[in-house]
């Protein structure tokens, strides 16, 4: 037989089983036959295509089509002749497979309004060899391999996806901030762009480009940004002045600023300036991310990083989030539509998740609703989902200021903490349920910061954090209802500064959940955790 | 592909009305030709009226018909639309190719830049979950045309949807 039969053969073996003697004479082939291994791999990446359309369309007559809605076919066959030829080949040859199926994304999650070649881009697209893709600030896109590799372009940027058997699984990165994660077993990965070339394996990092200004003059500094959370990263800028090579551990950054008159050399950052970059925050803390929730300390900020466990729901300001028990996490409510779905993110797990069309809620003011529109108040009840409280208009509604909020789930009152304006310090009041009194809690000291922060109540502290809000520094209070009193906390780190950021309570974590608004750096997308020691 | 063939439709009922196996089989040939689940529910309402009345395969056939006639509506609205676009001319929603960027759109443009011979034979294996025998039945070819069909078209998919090369039949 000839390669064609051969493949033929495992084609026909993809929708069933082909006879014994077709079976062993392909495995066989393909033992010795690169080529054909790589053509099947290239047929079984089509197969899994093939079948996940097939099972989609089962959906469309309400479950009739009962051939076509059966379980995938023919993977059993395929798996167990690749692995054998695989094995063979990897016994005999000692030749690494070529896997160019693997050079695809399985699957590109879109958040916001990214497009792909120019056109608006949907969730769940399967991305072609060549795709362009282009983000706006404020959105995302991450893009998911089969072996399990992640990256996330965020914010305004553009990249074009490679791969191919001859390419591995290259991407061209125009500009913007791109995060990776490479698995042990998976591939690597080579990122591209006009100042020199990333490639890396069994890794995590982040490479940031700036972009030139169009219009700008050909001498505009432009920056590539590396930092290195796990593994190693080779980075080549051969074009560059002086051509050179850095090799970049995990712990360290390089920053390259280039223009005609204007180039510094990239260099490996001591280990004391990342810990002083740490503590600036101007470079991802992905070491401490890797803490589980339930060894967050007491009195300590602990950045997360859901990336890495899948999608995410990208850059987003203002942001609101309140705690569902019914979703066993944070609800971040969506526009309703595929573009911009409901999210939940599960504090314990460390996970985003995105929420079916069913479970996607309107957006709502959720706890910390500040003073604008109708006073109702949003908040969870245990057992009765999301409740919608009318509150009694407040005496200081008039006076403007901005405000943050919260539900006091043991004296059930609303809590509020306001800035009346420039130079007045804030205050502190209590709302008793839908149509109660308020009342001016006439607490001192009060967080200094003059609005737009966040905060929520837990219940097992009997106590309120705050947190970000209007200001340069970033700054965490506590208010101990018990004693009716505000605190400064003084944690080793705080989440970059921020404002109009969500923050909510887990009961299920015993956590306090930090997650986007805007800061210096524009719109975020990171996720920290805050755990408060009990009532004293 | 299976080697255990499906039994051969079942006849219709006293009333005249293709038996639910039947229909259920209908069903499935009718989401691999259609290009939404509304033209799917239509095909396959249809398909459900040639075939009643008709004995075992005969009924089958006759709504396979369907399914072509479909398809070759499909590639006839393909070649409209490239045409206009090729004059600059407004395209309609339904036949632009950027109204589905998912995989399905993509497949749907692939499948329709096959022979025709070829994208009935994966659509019915693939697609609708048919035996290579009970594809042969409908096409009216040997079991051995509608599996080499079938991999000629898997090996221009790959080109066209996994490799992102145009396709060359």
């Amino acid at each position: 037989m000839i390669c064609e039969e051969h493949l033929a053969a495992y084609c026909a073996g993809l929708d069933g089983l082909p006879p014994r003697r077709e079976r062993a004479e392909a495995r066989r082939h393909f033992d010795g036959c690169a080529s054909c291994r790589a053509e099947a791999e290239r047929l079984g990446q089509l197969h899994d295509l093939l079948d996940a359309e097939r099972v989609r369309r089962a959906g469309w007559l309400g479950g009739q089509s009962v051939a076509a809605a059966g379980k995938p076919r023919g993977g059993g066959w395929r798996l167990a002749t690749l692995l054998a030829a695989a094995a063979a080949a990897l016994l005999t040859a000692g030749l690494l497979l070529e896997r160019p199926w693997r050079s695809l994304p399985s699957v590109a999650v879109i958040v916001g309004e990214a497009s792909v070649d120019g056109r608006p881009a949907r969730t769940g697209q399967v991305l072609r060899v060549g795709s362009s893709v282009a983000v706006p600030a404020g959105s995302s896109v991450n893009l998911h391999y089969a072996d399990g590799t992640w990256l996330a372009l965020s914010g305004a940027g553009k990249l074009r996806v490679g791969g191919g058997p001859g390419g591995g699984r290259d991407l061209d990165l125009d500009v913007g901030q791109i995060l990776v994660r490479i698995p042990a077993d998976a591939p690597a990965v080579g990122i591209d762009c006009d100042l020199g070339r990333v490639r890396a394996e069994a890794s995590a990092f982040e490479m940031a480009l700036t972009a030139i200004l169009e219009g700008a003059a050909i001498d505009t500094p432009r920056t590539l940004r590396l930092a290195v959370a796990e593994g190693t990263a080779a980075l080549d800028l051969p074009m560059a002045r002086g051509g050179e090579r850095v090799i970049v551990p995990a712990g360290l950054s390089v920053v390259r600023i280039e223009g005609l008159d204007r180039v510094e050399t990239p260099k490996p950052l001591l280990s004391a300036e990342w810990q002083r970059l740490r503590k600036d925050n101007r470079v991802p803390a992905f070491a401490d991310s890797e803490l589980p929730a339930e060894k967050v300390p007491p009195g300590a900020w602990v950045p997360r990083w859901p990336g890495r466990r899948g999608p995410v729901p990208g850059s987003r300001s203002p942001a609101r989030m309140l705690y569902v028990p019914e979703l066993g996490g944070g609800l971040l409510p969506g526009g309703g539509d595929e573009l911009d779905p409901a999210w939940c993110y599960e504090a314990r797990a460390d996970r985003w998740r995105m929420l079916a069309a069913k479970d996607r809620a309107p957006r709502l003011p959720a706890a910390g609703a500040s003073e604008a529109g109708p006073w109702i108040f949003w908040h969870s009840v245990p057992d009765r989902g999301l409740r919608s409280l009318p509150l009694k208009t407040p005496p200081f509604r008039r006076d403007g200021g901005e405000a943050a909020m919260c539900w006091d789930a043991r004296r059930e009152r609303v809590l509020l903490l306001r800035w009346p304006g420039e130079g007045a310090p804030a205050e502190t009041w209590s709302c008793l349920g839908s149509g109660g009194t308020w009342v001016n809690l006439r607490t001192a000291p009060v967080p200094a910061c003059r609005g737009q922060g966040a905060m929520d109540y837990s219940p097992r502290a009997d106590a309120v954090l705050f947190s970000g809000g209007l200001g340069t520094e970033s700054e965490t209070w506590t208010y101990r209802c018990g004693a009716n009193r505000w605190e400064r906390l003084a944690p080793a780190a705080n989440p970059p500064p921020r404002r109009r950021h969500a923050l909510y309570y887990d009961p299920q974590a015993d956590l306090f959940v930090t997650y986007g608004g805007e800061g210096p750096g524009g719109t975020r997308d990171d996720v920290w955790v805050f755990r408060l020691s009990e009532a004293r | 592909m299976s080697t255990e063939a499906r039994p051969a439709a079942a006849p219709p009922d006293a009333s005249g009305a293709p038996s639910a196996g039947l229909s259920a089989r209908l069903a499935s040939m009718a989401v691999a030709f259609a290009r939404s689940s509304e033209e799917a529910a239509d095909l396959h309402g249809e398909m459900l009226r040639a075939a009643a009345g008709a004995a075992g395969d005969d009924g089958v056939r006759r709504a396979f018909e369907l399914c072509r006639t479909t398809a070759r509506k499909g590639r006839l609205e393909r070649a409209v639309a490239e045409k206009l676009a090729a004059a600059d001319l407004p395209v309609s929603a339904r036949s632009d190719p950027a109204a589905g960027e998912d995989f399905g759109a993509a497949l749907e443009d692939a499948l329709g830049r096959l022979e025709p011979s070829q994208s009935e034979a994966l659509r019915l294996c693939a697609l609708a979950g048919l035996s290579a025998a009970e594809a042969a039945a409908i096409l009216e070819i040997p079991e051995e045309s509608v599996r080499r069909l079938a991999f000629q078209a898997r090996r221009h998919l790959a080109d066209m949807l996994v490799s992102g090369r145009e396709a060359q039949p």
